[in-house]
């Protein structure tokens, strides 16, 4: 089922010819395969990080099935997800509060080197394979019935992205994510699959059109394919690279895919993100389709 | 044992049949065509809400309903005062959580009307028109839809009067995404809260930045300081689920003196 609206939009993208061509040029990208973190030792990585982080009070911890967490009476959280190896690590008396003096990209990227370095808590064999992604602020106002006060800047949000044979990372699973405050990392998500060369052969990349017509309606619902305003949709952007899933969820491989965020312009404005694989690999879907679950309507 | 309650809508199929957007100054439908002015359906949106109602039960929380598509009233929101039921839904459990459309509602970009795929009594329902807390039950309302809380100007006239004992509105300040990188986001925000995270700061970690969470609490005097507020002291900081952590007392409309505003913008 191909969109002709989304072809319209990618011709008229600059940034989607130069992913195309990019991904023309390499053709093909390995089949990588996840490495099982044993429970046992993430769970033991989790306790380490505590008791870095906890500065000599004490850590409580509960284990769930599908992950544990400890806390301290300080307000701090780590907690360790074994379906994916995904470590948090929270403070949150400063997570989304007090305030920090770092607004550009640049002096966030250096804190999180220093704390983390510093504490030798970057995941291991990952040197040079975080990129800067983006950087964003956690703000905060009052506001009585006379004033509103100045706004304060609380945390810089900071995402690393991962790459791998300079092949980014994208989804949800895709990110270093740090919350800084005044110049220490309060809140931390290292989302880390250890992966392994396989001896499967490369995978067959599809081109933009090729993927979009090769994509059936599990990817490109109505907003694609019914899409009838006189007003063009807006793509917001359009990434491309291996996609890795949520923090919950167990990943056997990584397997290329585009991400397109779209813009449909109007009263409500929504903006909907859809993952379009970008080979044909068994076991694709399985990875990264979500299901889009039914409605169950029931009576009131 | 506190409760709480779950809404959400998808499909806006209905609402596109009956009602007109407008596009360049001008009306279009009803027939609203599909996704214009933005009135697509929401795939996913049943994931998030199953994945908040599903996590909280599993960790032994009881959900008083959990209505989806048509089965979502704009009465179940909009206050008794006001020709509306919330005391039997919003306003009948501890936390109310709501997914789907919303638009901007006032003519200062702010506020927000959430938007219904059935008309009983209206097919929107204005937050002008809600006021939650007091002698019922609401603490926290959650609501993962577009530019709810958008605070521009005016923030104290156009919100004030949600607040009469409810303690946190969270929202997004921009667009939340609708797509697989977001389905989950409801079990996120149960599992935080769960956890122990504050309220507003398991909403933060579960929307993520691209989200743009926002929030918005009833504060008092006593955190003020001649407008200087003392934001890490404030409920929107430390307000926890009940057997969580510290749940800061029910504040009446009267004894509001302050909104702690908080926001990632987008």
């Amino acid at each position: 089922m191909t969109s002709s609206v989304m072809l319209d939009l990618i011709h008229n993208d600059e940034r989607a010819i130069a992913v195309d061509r990019a991904v023309a040029d390499r053709g093909r990208v390995p089949l990588l395969a996840i490495e099982d973190v044993p429970r046992g030792q993430l769970a033991e990585e989790v306790r380490r990080w505590s008791m870095v982080l906890g500065a000599g009070t004490e850590f409580a911890g509960t284990e769930h099935h599908h992950r544990v967490v400890l806390s301290n009476p300080d307000g701090k959280f780590v907690r360790g997800y074994f379906a994916s190896g995904c470590l948090e690590y929270w403070d949150l008396r400063r997570a989304y509060n007090g305030s920090t003096p770092v607004t550009d990209i640049d002096t966030a990227v250096a804190v999180t080197e220093n704390f983390l370095g510093g504490l030798e808590l970057w995941p291991p064999d990952s040197v040079g394979q975080f990129r800067p992604y983006d950087l964003k602020f956690a703000l905060s106002r009052g506001s009585d019935a006379s004033q509103a006060t100045d706004i304060v800047r609380h945390n810089a949000l900071l995402r690393l992205a991962r790459t791998t044979d300079e092949v980014a990372w994208i989804g949800p699973g895709a990110y270093l994510n740090c919350i800084i405050e005044g110049e220490d990392i309060v809140g931390y998500e290292r989302h880390w699959r250890p992966i392994v060369r396989t001896d499967s052969p490369d995978l067959h990349l599809f081109g933009l059109e090729e993927a979009l017509a090769r994509a059936d309606s599990r990817y490109l619902d109505p907003l694609l394919t019914d899409y009838e305003g006189p007003g063009a949709m807006e793509l917001v952007d359009i990434e491309f690279g291996y996609y890795a899933a949520d923090k919950w969820t167990a990943q056997q491989h990584l397997l290329p895919a585009y991400r397109f965020s779209l813009r449909v312009p109007g009263e409500v404005a929504a903006i909907v993100v859809r993952i379009v694989p970008a080979s044909s690999a068994a076991g694709l879907e399985r990875i990264i389709a979500l299901a889009i679950e039914g409605d169950p309507n029931p009576t009131r | 044992m506190p409760l709480f309650g779950v809404e959400g809508i998808r499909n806006y199929d209905k609402y596109r049949a009956a009602n007109a957007t407008f596009v360049d100054g001008q009306t279009v439908g009803p027939p609203i065509p599909y996704g214009v002015g933005g009135w697509v359906d929401l795939a996913y949106i049943i994931n998030i809400t199953n994945g908040f109602h599903d996590t909280m039960v599993d960790a032994g929380e009881t959900a008083r309903f959990y209505w989806r598509g048509q089965d979502v009233w704009e009465i179940d929101i909009k206050d008794a005062a006001a020709g509306g039921d919330d005391r039997s839904w919003a306003d009948g459990v501890a936390l109310w959580f709501f997914a789907g459309h919303s638009y901007i509602d006032m003519p200062d970009g702010s506020g927000a009307a959430i938007v219904f795929n059935s008309e009983k009594n209206r097919w929107s329902s204005s937050s002008r028109d809600w006021r939650l807390g007091g002698a019922w039950a609401a603490d926290w309302i959650a609501l993962y839809t577009c530019e709810l809380l958008k605070f521009r100007h005016n923030t104290w006239a156009n919100y004030i009067n949600i607040f009469d004992g409810l303690h946190v509105v969270l929202g997004s300040w921009g667009h939340p995404r609708i797509g697989p990188d977001n389905a989950h986001v409801g079990r996120a925000f149960a599992e935080n809260i769960i956890d122990g995270f504050p309220v507003s700061a398991a909403w933060f970690q579960a929307l993520g930045a691209d989200n743009a969470p926002a929030a918005l609490s009833a504060e008092g005097p006593e955190t003020w300081h001649s407008g200087a507020p003392d934001f890490g002291a404030s409920t929107l900081s430390n307000d926890h689920y009940y057997l969580k952590g510290e749940t800061r007392p029910d504040r009446p409309a009267g004894s509001i003196y302050w909104l702690h505003c908080r926001w990632v913008e987008s």
